[in-house]
């Protein structure tokens, strides 16, 4: 019996995978959650240039950046690139970074695989062609299965942070926002600086807190200091 | 030889796939990697593709009809 003035919601085949998912991750893994500020200035002028004489679909995104650095990172911090398997916790040799897609009614994320061995302008390529076949359906299974780590970026939001929830199997998530103009100390001196806050969700069964600040300071270091991107 | 085409598996927790549509009919040749069909899951349709080239000779799970993971859906001839 409806109540009046409201509307009960029906769950599509979307909706109940997602909610089963999140709630099983939830009551499952212990998260816990690190954040660090990333100065974005070398990396937005290293695309820049990087991007001169480049137009449309050609362009390198600063997502692609992010996927660069964080595959090289995740091979420095090989127990965050990890699923698991039934009971037992396996550290993975691809490095397949799942990407948060927004689709009608939901999301999805699928794996750019084998991202470790794949450069910047490849990756961009890739990250814009993985976008355009989830949205049209064609996805391959891998794709679909094989996400060893996910980036879940709403830059393109007036974001400031947010934390997102593991999927399983994995064991650990990268929430950021937007790159944004924000007041920080230079040398003793308040001066605006582009910079992005990324938050890692990480399972604690399978990795502590040290981990993930390493890890997440080796990501800000080469995203601060991109020279080894390019 | 007639090679099997197997259920992929899609997603940790899944036993068991459907078969959304053929692309292929029996008796079309299909080059390794081609789609050949696609799965239906909760989230997305995906592709799934031949994994070796020859001719499709048998469909062994009809679209609309599910399988389990790793079962035989299909065959193709490679001829060798």
């Amino acid at each position: 019996m409806e109540k009046p003035g409201r509307t009960p919601v029906t769950f599509t085949p979307m909706r109940a995978a997602i909610s089963r998912r999140m709630v099983e991750s939830k009551s499952k893994a212990p998260h816990f959650y690190v954040s660090t500020d990333i100065e974005m200035e070398a990396v937005i002028a290293a695309n820049n240039a990087i991007n001169e004489g480049r137009s449309g679909d050609d362009r390198v995104t600063l997502t692609a950046w992010i996927v660069r650095a964080l595959a090289q990172s995740l091979a420095a911090a090989p127990a965050l690139n990890a699923v698991w398997s039934g009971e037992a916790l396996e550290r993975v040799d691809a490095i397949n970074i799942g990407i948060a897609i927004a689709i009608p009614d939901g999301l999805i994320a699928p794996a750019l695989l084998d991202c470790a061995n794949k450069d910047l302008p490849t990756l961009s390529a890739e990250l814009r062609d993985l976008v355009a076949r989830t949205k049209a359906n064609k996805l391959r299974p891998a794709e679909f299965s094989d996400a060893t780590f996910t980036l879940s970026n709403l830059g393109a939001f007036p974001v400031t942070q947010f934390t997102a929830i593991v999927t399983p199997p994995q064991v650990a998530i990268l929430a950021t926002g937007k790159s944004e103009a924000r007041a920080v100390v230079r040398d003793g001196v308040v001066v605006a600086r582009q910079m992005l806050t990324a938050t890692l969700s990480a399972d604690h069964r399978a990795v502590d807190g040290a981990l993930v600040a390493t890890f997440l300071g080796d990501l800000k270091s080469r995203l601060e200091s991109p020279a080894g991107l390019a | 030889m007639r090679v099997p085409v197997e259920m992929p598996r899609l997603g940790y927790d899944t036993e068991v796939g459907k078969i959304g549509s053929w692309k292929a009919k029996v008796g079309d040749a299909v080059t390794a990697g081609q789609p050949i069909g696609e799965l239906e899951t909760e989230k997305a349709t995906v592709e799934f593709e031949a994994p070796t080239a020859g001719t499709l000779v048998e469909i062994v799970t009809a679209a609309g009809s599910e399988a389990a993971v790793g079962a035989v859906i299909a065959y193709i001839d490679d001829g060798k």
